[in-house]
């Protein structure tokens, strides 16, 4: 157990500082967080597809500013993990993560609470002309959330998965049923909250597309990625195109510097 | 038509650019703020964060009153962005139809003795010279509300100025 409690500190410490020392590379995302989980605790084909399942139901999760609806990076960590360690199929995963996001937005919620009482410190070394200080303070700042994921990472596995287990194996079948159902459902409320942050006139279509290709060329789920893929390169290099020819022509309007004020209320109102 | 007068001082961010602009749905985004204009480099963040859809302008106070009081402006949905309550002042005297102006984050940013300020709210805190202002501003008959994002509890100014 404490090479497994040690494996998923790693994990915490890795995924938080991704975001506060490493400019966010989306390696928080369930997806990549769950597979190397997996790959640590000796089960990769477990990890991957546990990651893909709360990667669906997450999507449309993203924090605004410190406000985060849930954490689900240390959520799909400990479900996959617990999971894992328990020989149990990603309904459990999922049965997990969903409760300990929620709980863990607390840790969150007090790391930068404590990283807004630094400021008056960086204020002070600022006036003191403290330059090495203020550098200093800022790797405590970098490092210390990723070292309080990362002890409880480590506490949560060592001390905790006596009691999951616990509590795992005492779940009655029927409820474990009704769990693997709510699972298949899961996803599609991630989906809806994706839809709801980007939905636009336009892009709507894609998703029907996706769908219609999924359901009457009845392609799996991999070969619609890849034709998105596809699709979604050619579109970039058209937009770039267009937008390279639009800079040209806004490039010698500029020349012209007396109609700038007039331009601005013709691109205002211009619909688009 | 404009949808929304949001006084914040941090301009556009999460709270403006992605919950009120996708609440309100609105297309056009003007900040008007006197100093930004000079600032490329400010112009140039702020941008990057208003989503696909929405088109923000950044022009002076007095240009974005040219802008909104434009009979054309009726067929858009904009939010307008001011970052004081002085220049929110400026623009609802002179523009007619703003609907509802909205108390973001103010004045916990601009460096100012944070210890000699009234706290109204959570994210709203004033001196003498503000209170004077927002006064003022609700002399001239739009409704006030503190409101950070739409899901938080729509306080009446009035009640708590």
């Amino acid at each position: 157990m404490f090479g497994a409690a040690l494996s998923v500190a790693f994990v915490m410490f890795l995924g938080n500082i991704s975001d506060s020392g490493l400019s966010d590379l989306m390696i928080r995302r369930p997806l990549v967080m769950s597979t190397i989980v997996g790959l640590l605790l000796g089960n990769l084909q477990k990890g991957i597809v546990m990651g893909a399942s709360l990667e669906v139901i997450f999507l449309g999760m993203s924090g605004i500013g410190g406000a985060m609806p849930s954490d689900y990076m240390t959520g799909s960590i400990f479900g996959t993990a617990f999971a894992i360690l328990n020989h149990q199929g990603t309904s459990v995963a999922l049965s997990l993560a969903i409760p300990i996001s929620l709980l863990a937005v607390f840790v969150n919620q007090l790391v930068i609470f404590i990283r807004g009482l630094l400021v008056s410190k960086f204020n002070d070394l600022a006036d003191k002309d403290n330059i090495k200080g203020i550098e200093y303070l800022h790797y405590a700042s970098i490092f210390f959330g990723p070292i309080i994921y990362g002890i409880i990472g480590f506490l949560g596995i060592f001390l905790g998965n006596s009691s999951i287990s616990l509590l795992v194996h005492s779940i009655p079948n029927f409820f474990m049923e009704g769990l693997t159902v709510l699972g298949k459902i899961l996803p599609a409320l991630g989906i809806a909250l994706l839809i709801n942050m980007i939905h636009e006139k336009g892009n709507m279509l894609y998703l029907l597309l996706g769908f219609l290709l999924a359901s009457y060329l009845k392609l799996p789920l991999i070969a619609i990625a890849l034709f998105g893929v596809i699709l979604a390169v050619i579109i970039a290099t058209t937009d770039r195109q267009i937008l390279n020819n639009k800079n040209l022509i806004t490039d010698t309007n500029f020349q012209n510097k007396e109609s700038n004020s007039n331009l601005l209320e013709e691109d205002f109102f211009n619909e688009q | 038509m404009i949808s929304l007068m949001r006084i914040d001082d941090r301009l556009i961010h999460g709270q403006v650019a992605v919950v009120w602009s996708r609440y309100l749905g609105v297309n056009r985004i003007v900040v008007a703020n006197d100093e930004v204009i000079n600032n490329q480099m400010q112009m140039m963040a702020l941008k990057m964060s208003v989503p696909d859809g929405i088109r923000p302008f950044f022009v002076s106070v007095n240009k974005s009153i040219d802008l909104l009081n434009n009979p054309k402006s009726k067929s858009l949905k904009i939010l307008v962005i001011v970052d004081k309550p002085l220049d929110a002042l400026k623009i609802a005297k002179n523009v007619t139809d703003i609907p509802l102006i909205n108390l973001g984050n103010y004045g916990r940013v601009n460096g100012e003795k944070m210890k000699e300020k009234k706290q109204l709210s959570k994210n709203v805190f004033i001196n003498k010279n503000d209170e004077l202002i927002l006064h003022q501003l609700l002399d001239v008959g739009i409704k006030v509300n503190v409101q950070p994002i739409p899901t938080d509890a729509d306080i009446n100014l009035k009640e708590i100025l």
